[in-house]
């Protein structure tokens, strides 16, 4: 990796700003805030330590199946959205679909890292849940990986396709309350269960769960191919909302 | 899209130059006009909710097909809960991006060399921009209602449908609109979009008896769930029994807290412009 192409990394992180890059990690904060105060309040309304630990546990699981899949979803819908000086990039050597892609990739790594970060803490901190021990490595890789990468394909491709990050939060936002409002609908029902982006939180380890992770990750890389292309169609980039 | 959004706000800063002595009423008709059309003109607003539309309205059936669900007045009032449930979140993040709009544009720094007054322009923006979201969301409701009148050949409930529709939807998005005005002058759009997510949640769904302090079930339980179960009664097994009083004390707060958000966000942008 030459000096040139770091220099430009470095740039880019300067472009995304310190407090978006901090969002994730504000995020987590929030999470644990309330996982603490959900354990204390189990443990002061008569419940055991152990009843403290599972309810502190499921609010660390949610952090990494739904608090940072979607601030990353956000991420990505904000880095591919809207550049000010969209005209200059698509008049510059360097495509913008590389920009976007490069900007876009920082996100997808930066997020990774404190998804994979955040698992790892709670592992060692002991509140995996025990219900996911029977997982392997790899399993518990995509028990977060799959929401995270689906939700920031989805944010990226509805970006470009609405022209305006606010819409694409918007229906990020809409699709993240659905899984909780329409549980039961989801749960109940052979193809939606399939594509449940709340799975183990909700519904712990069902036997369709691999087959659940697995399709979301196909979805999300689906998106994320969309979205370079769409990258690559300068004329639709114009105009859109800043 | 942009460029016209744009070119309507320049317009409406000539008129405010213009017309250097209108009174603040006509200064906030203005505002409220161009605001309206501005927030009208979103590709995305009509698309966010036409997809609100067609997703609501594919699960109609079950609607129509409760039989707990015994006459159009009833029907309707589940169908007014279920959109005040969901269109306000889609609502309120279509408004926070309206003052850093301003901010990216730099016409906010044109704006405060007009006439037209702080206070005004801020509230002009609030209640055209709110109108105009509110609009789409009001077609969908109304094609709804459509549906449940035609089911059951009943059309005397329009006007209840109208008034339930401002008491709970109306008000829905009037609070999350203050709150997304105000919040966005201090905390980034990016970090503003997760909080208000989470809030929707964490105020509207979350289980009280989980242990943590949460406003749902509270009078600012902002998807007007208080309001629809005091004023206009839901069926059994849609909603708890609440007395009137109630309702309109939810409505009172819902409502009081986006007055204060707005004159809190005149406080802080006046003391902003004072010491830019």
């Amino acid at each position: 990796m030459n000096s040139a192409f770091l220099r430009r990394i470095g740039q880019e992180l300067r472009i995304l700003g310190a407090l978006n890059l901090l969002a994730p990690l504000i995020v987590a904060a929030i999470y644990l805030g309330f996982s603490l105060i959900v354990g204390y309040a189990t443990l002061h309304n008569s419940g055991s330590p152990a009843d403290a630990r599972f309810q502190a546990a499921r609010g660390l699981l949610a952090l990494l199946e739904n608090g940072l899949p979607l601030i990353g979803g956000l991420l990505a819908a904000f880095v591919v959205g809207s550049d000010p000086a969209i005209e200059l990039h698509l008049a510059a050597a360097t495509p913008y679909r590389f920009t976007a892609g490069l900007r876009l990739a920082l996100i997808i790594l930066w997020t990774t890292l404190c998804t994979g970060g955040a698992a790892l803490v709670i592992t060692a901190a002991g509140y995996w849940l025990a219900i996911l021990q029977s997982l392997s490595i790899g399993e518990s890789i995509l028990l977060w990986l799959a929401p995270l990468l689906w939700f920031i394909g989805a944010g990226a491709t509805l970006a470009l396709l609405l022209r305006s990050r606010a819409a694409s939060g918007a229906l990020l936002g809409m699709v993240w309350i659905a899984q909780f409002i329409f549980k039961p609908q989801f749960l109940q029902n052979g193809v939606l269960e399939r594509v449940y982006l709340f799975l183990t939180e909700e519904a712990g380890v069902p036997s369709y769960w691999l087959a659940n992770r697995l399709i979301l990750l196909a979805i999300a890389l689906a998106l994320l191919g969309l979205t370079m292309l769409l990258l690559g169609r300068s004329e639709s980039l114009l105009g859109g909302e800043h | 899209m942009g460029m016209s959004s744009q070119s309507l706000g320049v317009a409406g800063v000539s008129s405010l130059r213009l017309a250097p002595a209108a009174s603040s009423l006509r200064t906030f008709g203005i505002t409220a006009r161009y605001e309206f059309w501005m927030q009208l003109r979103r590709y995305a607003l009509w698309i966010i909710f036409a997809l609100l539309g067609l997703f609501t309205l594919r699960t109609f059936n079950s609607l129509l097909s409760d039989p707990n669900l015994t006459s159009a007045k009833m029907t309707i009032s589940v169908w007014s809960s279920f959109i005040a449930e969901f269109s306000p979140l889609g609502a309120g993040l279509l408004l926070a991006d309206r003052f850093p709009r301003d901010r990216a544009t730099h016409m906010d720094e044109l704006l405060s060399v007009t006439p037209a007054p702080l206070a005004t322009r801020l509230l002009g923006k609030y209640v055209g921009a709110t109108l105009a979201t509110l609009l789409p969301i009001l077609l969908v409701y109304l094609a709804g209602a459509l549906v449940i009148m035609l089911h059951w050949h009943d059309v005397s409930v329009l006007p209840l449908a109208l008034v339930e529709f401002v008491a709970t939807t109306g008000v829905a998005v009037c609070f999350v609109g203050a709150f997304s005005i105000a919040c966005t002058t201090v905390i980034w759009p990016l970090l503003y979009q997760f909080l208000f997510i989470g809030y929707w949640f964490w105020g509207n769904f979350l289980n009280p008896k989980l242990g943590i302090p949460t406003l749902n079930g509270t009078l600012l339980t902002s998807d007007t769930r208080l309001i629809e179960d005091g004023l206009f009664t839901l069926p059994p097994g849609y909603g708890l029994p609440t007395s009137p009083l109630v309702g309109w004390e939810s409505l009172g707060a819902l409502l009081g807290c986006a007055a204060l958000a707005l004159i809190a966000t005149w406080g802080l942008l006046r003391w902003q412009t004072t010491h830019r």
